[in-house]
């Protein structure tokens, strides 16, 4: 029960984002890459305010949608390229 | 609040409420016959349960104003308690229900999704979060919330969307979460656990409101609540006549008050009026289509923005919606209301929504209305946006047909999102399902 907030048990939205920005700090990471499973809803519904509380703290951030068990069309690779571009 | 504000607030109040009525009387002059001889004539009632939404989402626009507190709440969340402490309630899965059919969801959905919220995302989640970004909605306007209360008997998103709200608009969140019963009984344990839940949300709500609850005023809502959700299961019961005198169609109009002004004496004498004309229609031999010839289920919520159409469809061939499994979750639940123990009775009541039991309950659901309302065939809603009541749909489809030897047919679509909605195949497969009905 004491792992990091998590929306499956109802925490707060705020406090993952205070996790994520600790977590960010800590870890000197410049973007975070929201890797999201699709029909996932309890990360699908934290996933706007969570990446515009990161914008607002100079974090940029990707979303990558996922389908278990499909690969990733090559498109993915491109847009992680230019997402670590723009980082550095 | 300021004096002149609740003198503003009283003045608007009753200005809206003469719209309403001029709006109401002039429905109520208008001809009775819809434009086409497929459907009956339309409930006289119609009009004033209209004004009585319209009068309750009016009161909202001034809560604020006259010094009321403001609970955002989920179709299956206790209302009971909040009333008590004259809480002005507001529903978003109703409000969302009165976007669909006005067709207005769509608009406020795309605001959500461009502001990253997934199309994955139940549309009434969407057509909510929509409307609290960009403030356009049918109703006028809606108070912000100084409560959330989520209750996790309909579904797990509720919490999931509550929490969006909770960092919206800065109000707290009560959750009351209910064990899923996989068997017939809930277990004295969950309604222990749900009990303390309620107990517990009870100081809550009492210092957000500033009120204390009293037992006499908890107990009184809890009487309205459970009148109210008895006349509306006689209204549905009503249709065991032949022909059924109110679609599940117009059902799903006229539930609005049940589900959103639970607790209120005018839903009482509202039911009470329609039962009345019901018992009319019944006498004059009135049916919802001009020439039954086939009864229908509907299992699932409804297609908010094609309710029109629906019937339509099936009535040009002799087929009306004569029941509901959704529908009849407001009136099925109303015989475990005990006003003497209101909590301790809501802790069970709250515990049994037909979405917080198993797939099997609901299939025993089903082949109990196919019997009591003596129905043909059955129509399963595959709702892209309500995954709890979809689950299990296609053995449930497979087991009314095998068993119970009734076409069941399962119709793919969304309760509010148009853009999944296939118009073309839709007709076509309810062409070939009455066929086969044999119409």
């Amino acid at each position: 029960m004491s792992g990091p907030p998590d929306p499956t048990r109802g925490s707060p939205i705020s406090e993952r984002l205070q996790y994520l920005k600790g977590l960010a700090g800590k870890s000197g990471a410049r973007g975070v890459i929201f890797y999201d499973v699709k029909f996932c809803e309890p990360e699908l519904f934290d996933l706007p305010q969570l990446r515009a509380g990161l914008q607002a703290a100079g974090i940029p951030s990707l979303t990558v949608e996922v389908d278990l068990n499909d690969a990733q069309p090559h498109q993915v690779l491109t847009r992680i390229e230019a997402f670590v571009e723009m980082l550095t | 609040m300021s004096g002149p504000e609740r003198l503003t607030a009283l003045a608007g109040i009753a200005l809206g409420r003469a719209a309403l009525r001029l709006n109401r009387i002039r429905a109520e002059g208008r001809a009775r016959a819809w434009r086409d001889d497929i459907l009956g004539p339309p409930l006289r009632l119609s009009a004033r349960g209209k004004e009585l939404v319209g009068r309750h989402w009016l009161e909202g626009r001034f809560a604020h104003s006259q010094g009321r507190k403001v609970a955002w709440v989920t179709s299956g969340a206790p209302v009971e308690l909040l009333k008590a402490l004259d809480f002005y309630v507001v529903y978003p899965e109703n409000h969302g229900a009165i976007c669909g059919t006005a067709r207005t969801a769509e608009g406020v959905m795309t605001e959500a999704e461009a502001a990253g919220y997934s199309r994955d995302l139940c549309s009434y989640a969407r057509t909510d979060i929509g409307t609290a970004l960009c403030g356009r909605t049918p109703v006028g306007r809606i108070p912000r919330p100084d409560l959330l209360v989520a209750c996790t008997n309909i579904c797990q998103t509720v919490l999931f969307w509550y929490r969006v709200l909770a960092e919206m608009f800065q109000a707290p969140l009560l959750l009351i979460d209910t064990p899923f019963l996989y068997y017939a009984d809930a277990p004295p344990h969950a309604v222990e656990y749900v009990k303390r839940q309620l107990e517990e949300a009870v100081p809550v709500a009492e210092r957000i409101s500033g009120k204390r609850l009293t037992q006499e005023r908890l107990r009184q809502v809890a009487r309205l609540a459970k009148t109210a959700s008895e006349l509306w299961m006689e209204v549905m019961q009503r249709n065991r006549h032949r022909p059924a005198p109110i679609s599940a169609i117009e059902q799903f109009i006229q539930m609005a008050p049940i589900v959103e002004m639970r607790g209120d004496p005018q839903t009482v004498d509202f039911y009470a009026a329609l039962l009345g004309e019901l018992d009319e229609r019944i006498a004059r031999g009135l049916g919802a289509v001009q020439r039954e010839r086939k009864r229908l289920l509907w299992d699932n919520l409804p297609v908010w923005y094609r309710l029109r159409d629906l019937a339509e469809i099936l009535g040009r061939q002799g087929a009306v919606l004569v029941a509901s499994t959704y529908t009849n979750a407001w009136g099925e639940l109303a015989p475990l209301i005990d006003p003497e123990r209101p909590l301790e009775s809501a802790a069970r009541t709250y515990l049994y929504p037909i979405l917080n039991r198993s797939t099997g309950h609901k299939l025993a659901t089903m082949r109990r209305m196919l019997d009591e309302y003596q129905l043909d065939g059955v129509i399963l809603h595959s709702d892209r946006s309500c995954k709890p009541y979809s689950v299990g749909q296609i053995d449930q489809r497979a087991r009314l047909a095998q068993d119970c030897g009734k076409p069941a047919l399962l119709l793919e679509a969304d309760h509010n999102d148009p853009r999944c909605y296939s118009e073309a195949q839709v007709a076509n497969r309810l062409a070939a399902y009455l066929e086969i009905l044999g119409t």
